[in-house]
């Protein structure tokens, strides 16, 4: 409908998605300034490709393509700028914690942190099945990888995750 | 199964869920929606363009086809006038021609009264010997009994210098008849004026009273075949006097 003209129709949209799109940017570059101008940058993006959506085909993993590559761009900028960054290089996520028990808290923390310390591929495969709700077919199609490749990242992510969170089963 | 519990565990999901609904700021909220709002006007004046475009040439196209549709019949009525091959003139050249056409028309129909004239002028010389017959009848009779001067009857000859005498003496005044003569009038005859005058008797010889030259030409060569000369001179004088021009010669 807004690819058509109806601006109602894009407030509905962003109100729908804003929070989860939000939340994977931030966990996914773990600064909160950056992830702003990003998350902005990204909805600048869907205004100015609307005309390139196709109806029929489904907006959420289209626009966590256009996330998921503006997130990469940042990253290879930062390669660039800085002193180089390789693949699976652990990234601290800066993230506000909940108000909870201690046990619960240190367990939510000490996932973030985990969560930092997993590669970009296999953080990024996480947070789309687990923030967008993504099936594995729709991470594979928003990476740009092979099904068997999202699989694989996804399976050693959890496993890296389980071994981090030990101690907090009876959660 | 296996697989399905090595994609998915709960209880980091669980975990995850807790760890906070951060939202993006509402300045950052409001920014996005008012550039998603500026960008569709921008949209629609880009679309208002073509559209705009598509529509004039549209309503030109309708008041030109209108234009051409009211012309039509003008146009009809100009066609009709227009020549047979079909030329395109402007109108003030076809007032032009329409205007010598009627000049032209008007001359030709003095030139046939005039013709008529004077070919009513030998049909009364010769209405006394015999009535006008027709086309095909006059063909005939002059093929079959072409009328020599000789062959008269005295009672013809007198009838004959009864009866046209006074009316030639008042139709036409430059003819001379003298007795069994006809001399030509001058201004009917054009050729025969320069050449010195004959006399020739046309009295017994029954002009057709047909406007086709080729009868006449045909009536004429026929005489001449006969060796009825005297019949074809006539025939030629009268033929002058009528259509205003020389008879041609047998081929022959």
């Amino acid at each position: 409908m807004y690819r058509a003209g109806d601006a109602a129709s894009f407030d509905a949209l962003y109100e729908r998605h804003r929070g989860p799109l939000f939340r994977y940017v931030e966990r996914q570059c773990g600064n909160r300034p950056v992830a702003e101008e990003l998350y902005q940058d990204v909805w600048m993006r869907v205004i100015k490709a609307r005309e390139q959506w196709q109806p029929g085909s489904k907006f959420q993993p289209w626009l966590y393509r256009i996330a998921h590559n503006r997130i990469i761009d940042h990253w290879r900028a930062g390669r660039e700028n800085n002193t180089g960054i390789e693949d699976e290089t652990v990234i601290p996520l800066d993230t506000p914690w909940p108000d909870a028990m201690m046990l619960i808290r240190e367990c939510v923390e000490r996932l973030f942190q985990l969560l930092g310390g997993l590669s970009e591929s296999q953080r990024s495969a996480f947070l789309l099945k687990e923030e967008a709700g993504l099936s594995l077919e729709q991470i594979a199609e928003v990476t740009g990888s092979g099904f068997e490749t999202v699989k694989s990242r996804l399976r050693y992510a959890l496993k890296r995750l389980r071994a981090g969170l030990e101690g907090c089963d009876e959660q | 199964m296996s697989n399905n519990h090595d994609l998915h565990d709960e209880r980091i999901s669980k975990l995850y869920k807790m760890g906070g609904n951060s939202e993006p700021p509402v300045h950052i909220d409001n920014d996005i929606k008012r550039a998603a709002r500026a960008d569709i006007p921008n949209r629609w004046r880009s679309y208002a363009w073509p559209s705009m475009a598509t529509a004039a040439v549209l309503v030109l196209s309708i008041s030109l086809v209108l234009k051409v549709l009211n012309q039509q019949p003008l146009e009809e009525s100009v066609m009709k006038t227009m020549p047979a091959d079909g030329r395109t003139i402007a109108p003030t050249v076809r007032l032009q021609e329409s205007k010598e056409k009627a000049a032209k028309t008007r001359d030709n129909e003095k030139k046939m009264l005039e013709r008529k004239a004077s070919t009513a002028k030998f049909r009364a010389i010769n209405q006394s010997v015999a009535p006008a017959p027709s086309e095909t009848e006059e063909a005939a009779h002059f093929e079959a009994a072409p009328a020599k001067p000789d062959e008269l009857s005295p009672r013809k000859k007198r009838v004959l210098k009864r009866d046209i005498m006074p009316r030639a003496s008042t139709t036409a005044p430059a003819m001379n008849i003298d007795q069994d003569d006809v001399t030509a009038p001058k201004s009917a005859i054009g050729e025969v004026q320069s050449s010195p005058m004959q006399k020739l008797d046309c009295s017994g010889i029954t002009l057709p009273d047909s406007d086709s030259s080729d009868l006449w030409i045909k009536l004429h060569h026929n005489a001449m075949k006969q060796g009825q000369l005297s019949a074809a001179r006539c025939l030629k004088r009268a033929y002058q006097a009528r259509f205003n021009q020389t008879i041609p010669e047998v081929s022959e």
